[in-house]
């Protein structure tokens, strides 16, 4: 089990903290995750691969979450940021000055996390198994429990209505 | 969409999230790149998803890099104890103790061969867990593990006081088990009669938990009274 945890818990998290946003949140979700897994493994019928089956559980215990704390903000962005503060954190930052180093700066990180808030907690999973852990549709599917079709449109309207709200980093 | 016929800018639009996820069959894909080739409306369309989505990820990456994911496997392993230990309590061997009568104050320790069997492995490490990881008054540790019956009960008793004794049944509140070093509760996980006790040792510091319902016992490592 240890393995199998070890294994998986990178990509959960980064796909938890993209849903949830607050890093305790995020390791909550995860342990209960696998907890859940591991005492339902009878419900693991080998259909599908078993990190879109944990990845159903995750996004699953992750909406509940933002469901629950639908009103609290409660990100710290100062948690990711070095002693120094922004200043160190921008100079540290790899590359230099196109638009992606430039979101290593903590406000344009709080603004891509704000976009995604705006979307629903099913186009947030869809879009960040996709952008984030690079899953394919099929997997996508098996993990958030909804038909092809159903994904496309998700990722369709969550790319749009994300490149309207980032607009102006993005630039032209 | 014709498999390989060219393509419009209408057609690009339709297929541009399945063409930028690598999900079109081959002969599909070489038509989009092609038009790409020749139209620079649609190639700024395909820049702009892919900033959004690399802004994403990055984004994502930057919080990801802040998560201490050490201690996930022990908050997992302490997790699934817990429902053993829940499941254990609630199912009294009918054979008798599994241990000799020693759990009192003043005897030595649980060391008997039954009491280290696999069986209770898993009781002993959240016994052991428990022991080590509440502190005297810490209710807020208890708080976040309420979520387990049998396990929140032993922490709120856990978190009394020293030196005083006390009874009272299944609805123990965080004010009544702050003063309390013994509880007997009606109910632990639905089995009735339990006895849960904690101490702190006086040469040690240790902290040591006793649960008792008169058929077994179970206690933290290196338990001594």
């Amino acid at each position: 089990m240890r393995v199998l945890v070890e294994r998986y818990q990178d990509r959960l998290v980064a796909v938890v903290v993209g849903m949830v946003r607050n890093h305790d949140d995020a390791l909550e979700v995860v342990q209960e995750t696998y907890i859940k897994a591991f005492r339902n493994l009878d419900g693991f019928r080998g259909q599908s691969s078993f990190y879109t089956w944990i990845y159903r559980i995750a996004v699953n215990q992750a909406i509940d979450l933002k469901r629950r704390e639908s009103r609290r903000v409660s990100v710290e962005f100062d948690e990711v940021l070095p002693p120094g503060g922004v200043d160190e954190w921008s100079q540290s930052s790899v590359g230099g000055n196109d638009t992606f180093s430039r979101v290593r700066n903590r406000e344009l990180v709080a603004k891509v996390y704000e976009a995604m808030e705006s979307l629903t907690a099913n186009h947030r999973a869809v879009i960040i198994l996709r952008e984030v852990d690079g899953l394919s549709y099929e997997e996508i599917s098996d993990a958030v429990g909804c038909s092809l079709g159903t994904v496309m449109s998700r990722l369709h309207y969550a790319r749009k209505a994300l490149q309207l709200r980032l607009e102006e980093i993005i630039g032209s | 969409m014709k498999s390989g016929a060219p393509v419009n800018c209408h057609d690009f639009e339709d297929r541009v999230h399945a063409f930028l996820d690598d999900e079109l069959p081959d002969t599909e894909l070489a038509a989009m790149r092609g038009h790409l080739g020749d139209c620079p409306r649609c190639e700024k369309i395909v820049t702009g998803f892919q900033k959004t989505g690399a802004l994403i990820s990055t984004a994502v990456t930057e919080m990801v890099t802040a998560v201490d994911v050490s201690g996930i496997w022990q908050a997992v392993e302490s997790g699934l104890d817990a429902g053993v230990i829940a499941a254990e309590l609630a199912t009294p061997s009918a054979s008798g103790r599994e241990h000799p009568a020693q759990g009192h104050p003043g005897s030595s320790r649980w060391d008997s061969p039954r009491w280290d069997s696999p069986r209770w492995d898993s009781v002993r490490r959240v016994l052991d867990s428990i022991a080590t990881r509440v502190s005297p008054g810490n209710l807020g540790w208890a708080g976040a593990a309420a979520s387990v019956t049998a396990l929140a009960m032993l922490m709120l008793l856990s978190a009394g006081q020293d030196g005083q004794v006390g009874d009272t049944g299944r609805n123990v509140t965080v004010a009544q088990a702050a003063g309390l070093k013994s509880a007997r509760l009606d109910s632990l996980s639905g089995a009735p009669g339990y006895t849960v006790s904690s101490w702190v040792q006086p040469r040690t510091k240790a902290r040591v938990i006793w649960v008792d319902n008169g058929v077994n016992e179970f206690a933290s490592r290196d338990a001594r009274y």
